[in-house]
């Protein structure tokens, strides 16, 4: 807690922007597609955040988040269709179920190393995928259409896209909140020195198996809690859709960009690249030429050869310039 | 532990060279708090000055184009759809807005549309990438941001299924040309409309007309094969034809449901020939059915009949399989060698063929008489307002003549269906089209049954 | 078609596919191994190959197997070439930013082939390798057979160019450990190059025999990659037999999965096994050399 409070001390900087945020939307009111952008931005931010802790702190490179934002996503709306229960808990069973998942999996595959690891979760999680395709109770290819309820807080759903906004930014900000006391916490040293060299944190007495069980538990929550969300913002979902594995591969590359295993990097990653995306997408995509991935691969080209450390160190590397020409 | 001792070392250096402009590290930062209000002011501003602006210079312009939002694949695994729609569309849209006299379509004699003062036609396009959030995201783009007057698209109904959610909440009318899947139009929207035949109206096609080939040729089939791919359209096209297959007293006796896109096939075709049924249906996307024709040969097998769905007349088709190809049977809506006949159709493929190398195929012909009924359906309203524009809709009625399509007559329904349209069945003969069915309808008769591979 | 033959008929299409799976792996299985890097990438470079072939083809007339030394030749110095201008400066880097690295190539280089050649399925008509064989009810396609017999034959030169020549050694010797073998006077940085160099020759390879019997589309590659990653883990990296193992074990039990259960499932069968093996044998059936 006291770690949270110390995020917000950090700085004016992220009070100020925090405030931007919050007013934004009064100034968007007839724009609902930057709205649209800026709730993608969240999703993702969260996201992201979730494959830092697990892949930026903890070093293992999953590529089965999405499948935990999938469960969240099918398991509120299931119970939203047949119970007609509110999505405020099953958000939580949502939660619950993908953690059981990540646990078991985890149990199993996270002493995989390096590249197994990440291929056994590519495995897995189209194991995952073609089973929900196949699947008539959950609607197999048909995918599930969300029942349109009144517009209210206690079925999640508005017609306006406001609340929306809301929600997801508190998300985003809850799960770079928790991020940031990970990142201060033992938990957070005892992650980057699993990321390091796992076998001398093991012979310093670190139980690296619970540790690293423990970032995919948190990362699967964090997945399947955005995952329940999204599916009351866009009331359908598929396993083509939601259970693609570009989610996971975008959380990467956002987190890549803006750099690996730091609070700010997710965050920067996902308000840079998300629109960009978005605008490649409508300048260059709608000439249907594919331009766009093109100029996408090359910005991740460039970024890796040479700032592999991410946008937010050259960030910081611009604050110190800043400051020594201030000083001289 | 060495980590940490690096880190702590770190740290220090960090606070010593702190420790040093305390001070100065204060003043950057209320500079930077103070630049970051300019900043924030000037945008805040900047926003609020250009909603003042922007409704002044709307009034005067008499004549503006009328923007409608195109939302197709155009890139992504279904990108040739989408590439064959943009054309269609662009020749439309030169149509409609240039004097063409001689060409008996809706708007083609007037230049841009005569009861909106001559306005033109401009088509905004939108990418749905192929996947449903890329197509809804791109609508709300379309609809927001360039206010478009009305919404075309999407081929694939998983992403018409999306893209039509924001056109509803924000009253704007979407006209679907190509999405067959029948729940689209069961959702009671009212501002969706469709001028294309559902799913079931060529399951059911199909189904006729193996009931007529058993009555012609006496050919007793019983036993049917279906293969669907694991998508949207896939499963349910397989779900119809099980459903029709059973209303016609056919027998499913094997539904092989297969990934789409998969590199190997010869799993699926073995099951097919264990089952050797009389008849196969293929409901598959170009690339798999191009795999198993392939696939089926490899394994020497084929059953009396196969058809597929109307993809495999794209041009991509024959060009790939060249005389493997012959003999197999599809259901279709846009069957050329029937609208040769027609002198608008002969033309119409001259102009395409002209621009760009290429003629109609089934989805760009129905995209290209989806922008006419839009484009009608406008100047009728004689105005952009979309509450007009859709009852416009409502009393469309263009008849047969005046289209690409071999239709009776565009008129909707009170679901906002097209009430009339069915399909023709083509066989491929010495690689063209020829259509076979109904018999009435026919340019060439059927060979029936499909002469085995030893046999060609 | 009693049981039997149906058997019979099973197994040959799992060697068959099996065998190119193992000759796609065995290029990712190289470079995976000397170098740690997972190419993202291995797809798009088949994808490459088989345009290459279908260019050849439909400009001069070449038959993908007489124009196949030249592919190989061509993929050879693309391999030089992404080692040389991208993968050079990624030689220590972490496994994430290698994985990006490649991911990054594999966009441009699938959409740069998507821009050019515009998405249109293409099919190299009436190549020498076509029909099958039918032995009683049994049929056997030639065009697969050939790519099986040409899997074998590249992966028997690759492993004795591995095991007898002086470079070969000295691969295995980096593989085995980077540092030792520079302090031994290996030239690291020569054998990077030749690993690249070799690895998408073979993938190559794959790609042109690939175009004589599957259609040839800008996407292509993805519906590979993900079973050649499995081929690989499951014969572990670095080890060109654990490649065709692993090739052809995925071959058999796609097909028998397809076959006897369900075909949607063939790949819930193939990653199922394939995560059991990783648990029970996390480090592959074959490791390193």
């Amino acid at each position: 807690m006291k770690n949270g409070m110390n995020f917000f001390k950090k700085g004016k900087w992220l009070f100020l922007i925090l405030i931007a945020l919050l007013l934004l939307p009064n100034f968007l009111k007839d724009e609902p597609y930057v709205l649209h952008v800026c709730i993608i931005v969240f999703v993702y931010v969260s996201l992201a955040q979730a494959w830092n802790l697990i892949g930026g702190y903890a070093g293992q490179i999953s590529f089965v988040n999405h499948t935990f934002f999938a469960i969240g996503a099918y398991t509120s709306t299931m119970l939203l269709i047949y119970l007609n229960l509110t999505p405020w808990i099953g958000l939580f069973v949502g939660m619950a179920i993908a953690g059981c998942v990540a646990y078991v999996l985890g149990f199993q595959i996270l002493h995989l190393k390096g590249h197994y690891f990440a291929v056994a979760t590519i495995a897995f999680a189209e194991i995952v995928k073609l089973l929900f395709l196949n699947w008539r109770g959950v609607g197999a290819a048909y995918g599930l259409s969300l029942p349109l309820k009144m517009p209210s807080f206690y079925y999640l759903m508005w017609s306006s896209k406001l609340p929306y906004y809301y929600i997801f930014l508190l998300v985003a900000i809850i799960s770079t909140i928790l991020i940031y006391t990970i990142d201060k916490s033992k938990a957070g040293m005892y992650f980057r020195s699993i990321k390091q060299d796992e076998d001398g944190a093991k012979h310093k007495g670190i139980d690296t198996r619970y540790y690293k069980l423990l970032a995919f538990v948190i990362s699967a929550w964090i997945c399947a809690l955005v995952g329940t969300l999204y599916a009351q913002y866009i009331l359908y979902i598929c396993p083509r859709s939601c259970m693609d594995i570009m989610i996971s591969t975008k959380c990467i590359l956002i987190v890549l960009f803006g750099g690996l295993g730091t609070v700010a990097g997710p965050v920067l990653g996902a308000v840079i690249l998300i629109p960009l995306a978005e605008y490649t997408r409508i300048k260059l995509g709608g000439g249907g030429q594919g331009w766009d991935y093109i100029i996408y691969g090359l910005i991740i080209l460039v970024i890796v050869l040479y700032q592999p450390q991410g946008v937010y160190s050259i960030l910081r590397r611009c604050k110190k310039n800043v400051q020594k020409m201030l000083r001289s | 532990m060495y980590s940490y001792y690096i880190r702590g070392k770190l740290k220090k250096n960090v606070i010593q060279v702190n420790d040093g402009d305390v001070k100065m590290k204060k003043e950057w930062k209320r500079i930077s708090f103070f630049l970051m209000t300019i900043m924030l002011a000037s945008t805040l501003s900047g926003c609020i000055g250009e909603k003042e602006e922007t409704p002044a210079p709307t009034t005067p312009a008499p004549v503006e184009d009328i923007k409608i939002g195109c939302i197709w694949p155009l890139t992504g695994d279904l990108a040739a759809y989408g590439a064959a729609n943009k054309r269609a569309l662009e020749l439309a849209v030169e149509i409609i807005n240039n004097k063409y006299p001689d060409l008996n379509l809706p708007l083609a004699a007037s230049e841009g549309l005569p009861n909106l003062g001559g306005a033109k036609i401009k088509l905004i396009w939108g990418d749905s990438r192929g996947t449903p959030e890329e197509g809804r995201s791109a609508a709300e783009y379309l609809i927001i941001n360039e206010e478009v007057v009305a919404l075309l698209g999407c081929y694939q109904s998983a992403v018409t299924e999306t893209a039509s959610l924001p056109a509803e909440t924000y009253g704007v009318p979407f006209l679907n040309p190509d999405s067959s899947s029948p729940t689209l139009t069961e959702r009671g929207y009212k501002w969706f409309w469709r001028c294309t035949p559902k799913a079931i109206d060529w399951t059911r096609n199909a189904l006729e007309f193996y009931t007529d080939i058993n009555e012609k040729f006496d050919a007793n089939l019983h036993t049917y094969g279906i293969f669907n791919e694991d998508t949207l359209w896939g499963v349910e096209s397989g779900d119809w034809l099980e459903y029709w297959a059973d209303e016609f007293g056919f027998e499913v006796i094997e539904r092989v449901q297969y990934p789409h896109e998969t590199p190997d096939l010869s799993a699926e075709v073995l099951r097919m020939k264990q089952a050797n049924p009389d008849l196969v249906h293929i409901a598959g996307y170009i690339s798999d059915s191009i795999l198993y024709v392939k696939t089926m040969k490899e394994n020497n097998w084929l059953p009396k009949m196969v058809m597929s769905g109307e993809m495999i007349q794209m041009s991509d088709f024959l060009d790939a399989l060249g005389d493997d190809g012959n003999y197999f049977c599809l259901t279709i809506l846009f069957p050329q060698d029937l609208v040769t006949t027609k002198a608008l159709t002969v033309k119409l493929n001259e102009m395409m063929d002209e621009r760009y190398g290429k003629t109609f195929d089934d989805p760009s012909a129905r995209a290209f008489t989806g922008l006419f009924v839009l484009a009608d359906a406008i100047n009728r309203a004689g105005s952009t307002d979309p509450a007009k524009i859709n009852a416009a809709f409502a009393e469309t009625n263009i008849p047969g003549e005046k289209m690409i399509l071999p239709w009776a007559a565009i008129q909707f329904d009170e679901k906002h269906q097209l009430k009339a349209g069915g399909y023709v069945i083509q066989q491929i003969q010495d690689g063209e089209y020829y259509t076979v069915w109904p018999w009435e309808l026919a340019t060439r008769d059927i060979i029936w049954p499909m002469p085995s591979w030893d046999e060609r | 078609m009693d049981l039997v033959y149906l058997i019979l008929q099973v197994i040959i299409n799992g060697i068959l596919i099996g065998g190119v799976y193992a000759l796609i792996a065995v290029g990712l299985s190289l470079i995976w191994g000397v170098m740690e890097i997972v190419n993202f990438a291995h797809g798009d470079y088949l994808m490459a190959a088989a345009f290459f072939s279908f260019i050849f083809w439909s400009y001069m007339g070449l038959d993908p197997l007489i124009s196949l030394p030249l592919v190989v030749v061509i993929f050879l110095f693309i391999g030089f070439g992404t080692q040389k201008f991208v993968m050079k400066r990624l030689i220590d880097s972490p496994t994430l930013i290698t994985i990006a690295a490649t991911f990054a190539l594999s966009l441009i280089i699938r959409y740069g082939f998507f821009v050019v050649f515009k998405p249109d399925y293409r099919v190299i008509r009436d190549p020498l390798l076509q029909g099958s064989l039918h032995i009683s009810s049994i049929s056997i396609p030639i065009a697969k057979m050939v790519t099986l017999l040409i899997a074998i034959i590249t992966m028997i030169l690759l492993f004795s160019f591995l095991k007898y020549t002086k470079k070969g050694r000295a691969i295995r010797a980096t593989a085995q450990d980077r540092e030792v073998a520079k302090s031994l006077g290996v030239n690291v940085e020569q054998i990077f190059l030749i690993t690249w160099g070799l690895g998408i020759a073979c993938v190559g390879i794959a790609g042109a025999m690939l175009s004589t019997f599957y259609y040839v589309f800008p996407l292509m590659g993805v519906t590979f990659v993900l079973i050649a990653f499995a081929s690989v883990t499951l014969g572990g990296f670095g080890s060109v037999h654990g490649a065709i193992f692993g090739g052809l074990a995925i071959g058999l039990i796609q097909q028998f999965g397809g076959t006897f259960v369900s075909p949607a499932l063939k790949d819930v069968f193939v990653f199922g096994v394939f995560i059991l093996v990783l648990i029970f044998k996390p480090k592959g059936f074959f490791g390193k050399y």
